[in-house]
């Protein structure tokens, strides 16, 4: 799985916005809007990982049910997709 | 000899005539496209520009806000209205917004919408309200998450240049720190513009601006 090139991750006034830049401009609309646990995924995802490595960075930071973090993964992974963030 | 060297040229043979439909004037696209070439270089210079309707009461400026169409206008008219004289809308379309010395200055524009209402003045910048059609008027102060999200979707939010992108989201950090921002669910009526100026006027105050 891998991040559409020029994404951008930036904290802003405390919360974690997603916004294009270069090429991105041209498809992706408006911007991304994602709390602490996202921003750590958003972070792992940019490094290169499949959902497991995604679920493994939510555990190591967060006290969380397996199964959770697994659910977190899943909806996290789900709102990229909708948001046209992720290669095809 | 003093040369007055620009910090912004605007090049009309860049006008990208390709944005826009059959049916835009030729002075819309110069409107438009001069617009853009100003505003995105202005980020370079601590500057953005807010969609907005500017309203002056003194040495304090309060911009309304939202998409085409939630009635900004009207709302500063009602401001003018109630006020009289000591209310005075100097930028109804594209107001500039810029940080100097760690303060927001509000600022008249050429880019200052169909009706020309347009006074070149710069006001400390006292607060920035969206607005919502409602059947009722209320008015509540934004999270900061839900202040960025407005204040992006009235501005460039697609910047090409990594760099220049960088530098808007450092100004909209400060923004959204330094200047109260509301959402004010509103009729078309004076109670909505009295509700407005009486709750950023005591926003300001407490800000300290």
């Amino acid at each position: 799985m891998k991040l559409k090139k020029d994404l951008v991750l930036r904290e802003v006034a405390g919360s974690w916005v997603v916004l294009p830049t270069g090429e991105a401009t041209v498809d992706f609309n408006g911007m991304l809007s994602l709390n602490d646990s996202g921003a750590l995924l958003w972070r792992t995802l940019e490094n290169g990982a499949d959902k497991q490595g995604l679920i493994d960075a939510l555990l190591a930071e967060y006290e969380v049910e397996a199964s959770l973090a697994e659910a977190d993964v899943s909806a996290f992974l789900d709102k990229l997709a909708n948001a046209g963030c992720l290669e095809d | 000899m003093n040369t007055v060297c620009p910090d912004i040229v605007i090049d009309s043979a860049k006008y990208n005539h390709s944005l826009y439909s059959e049916t835009t004037s030729e002075e819309q696209i110069i409107y438009m496209e001069s617009g853009r070439q100003f505003y995105s270089k202005l980020i370079e210079f601590e500057g953005f520009y807010l969609h907005s309707s500017a309203v002056a009461m003194g040495e304090r400026a309060y911009l309304f806000s939202g998409p085409c169409g939630t009635g900004k206008s009207t709302h500063t008219r009602l401001w003018q209205q109630l006020f009289g004289e000591a209310a005075q809308v100097f930028n109804d379309d594209k107001p500039a917004l810029r940080r100097r010395e760690g303060r927001w200055y509000a600022y008249g524009t050429p880019w200052c919408g169909k009706d020309g209402i347009n006074q070149n003045k710069k006001v400390p910048l006292a607060g920035i309200c969206f607005l919502k059609q409602a059947d009722h008027n209320s008015i509540r102060r934004l999270s900061p998450q839900e202040a960025i999200q407005k204040i992006l979707s009235q501005t460039f939010h697609k910047i090409k240049s990594a760099e220049r992108l960088d530098k808007m989201l450092t100004l909209l950090d400060q923004i959204v720190r330094e200047i109260p921002v509301y959402e004010l669910e509103n009729r078309p009526e004076t109670d909505a513009a009295k509700l407005s100026y009486e709750t950023m006027r005591r926003g300001a105050e407490e800000c300290g601006l």
